[in-house]
């Protein structure tokens, strides 16, 4: 039986300084796992901006308030679940352009998400409840 | 390096302008080379090159930055040519689609 961690938990503060470390923590949890360097800078990817959202529009850069991300390994997937207690936000629902559209019509911004929908398998999205929010979003890479 | 370490370092040569970025380019660190690339703008240069060879990585913020301000350099005649660029961050670009819109690594 091996003894490598299959699953890692991090607690991280709303601030976007944060950023590299959460980054660092999945290419090393990710690499212990055996996924290779192309996987790896995907999950970042998808992690790095779906947490960059939470962080400046859930809870407008306010370095006082977390969420919860847990990363699962498992075969050759890799499941993201993200709770959170910011303003709602159903990725799922959210019909962003695509990436030929921001190529054709070059701007600064909403890249983001369209980025996190091209390399992800399946996304889920739950309001665990309402006043206070409590959300969970579950995505599958 | 510090996780947090992004760099900025400005070259002229010939009449060419080199930005070379060195680190992680996120949502924390695309201030700095928004900053960077507007001051060039200002000071009337359009032909701007942007070294990647010590930049390991990109997000969308990174990627923003050089949206923003494509257009308005070519309409000023210049272009925005990326160079030294290493293939995990180039592989990225080309399953983004943005080896359509920017000049990557020419002189290979």
């Amino acid at each position: 039986m091996s003894n490598i961690k299959k699953i890692l938990e991090i607690k991280l503060n709303a601030d976007t300084k944060n950023l590299a470390n959460l980054r660092e923590q999945i290419a090393d949890f990710l690499s212990l796992n055996g996924f290779d360097e192309q996987k790896i800078m995907q999950v970042q990817l998808v992690v790095d901006e779906f947490c960059t959202n939470i962080i400046k529009y859930s809870y407008n850069s306010d370095p006082s308030k977390s969420f919860e991300i847990t990363i699962e390994a498992a075969n050759n997937e890799v499941k993201i679940q993200i709770i959170d207690d910011g303003k709602p936000f159903d990725l799922t629902q959210y019909q962003a352009p695509n990436i030929s559209e921001h190529i054709k019509n070059p701007h600064k911004g909403g890249l983001g998400i369209p980025f996190i929908k091209l390399f992800s398998h399946k996304i889920k999205y739950l309001q665990l409840s309402k006043e206070p929010n409590k959300n969970l979003t579950e995505i599958q890479i | 390096m510090d996780k947090n370490n992004f760099q900025v370092v400005f070259k002229e040569m010939n009449n060419k302008f080199v930005i070379s970025i060195s680190g992680f380019l996120d949502a924390h660190t695309a201030p700095i080379l928004e900053q960077a690339i507007k001051e060039q703008i200002e000071n009337g240069n359009y032909n701007l090159f942007i070294d990647f060879e010590n930049l390991d990585y990109i997000s969308s913020a990174g990627f923003g930055v050089f949206m923003e301000f494509i257009e308005e350099i070519r309409q000023n005649g210049g272009d925005l040519v990326m160079i030294n660029m290493k293939e995990k961050i180039r592989r990225l670009f080309e399953l983004l689609g943005f080896d359509i819109l920017f000049k990557i690594n020419p002189l290979e």
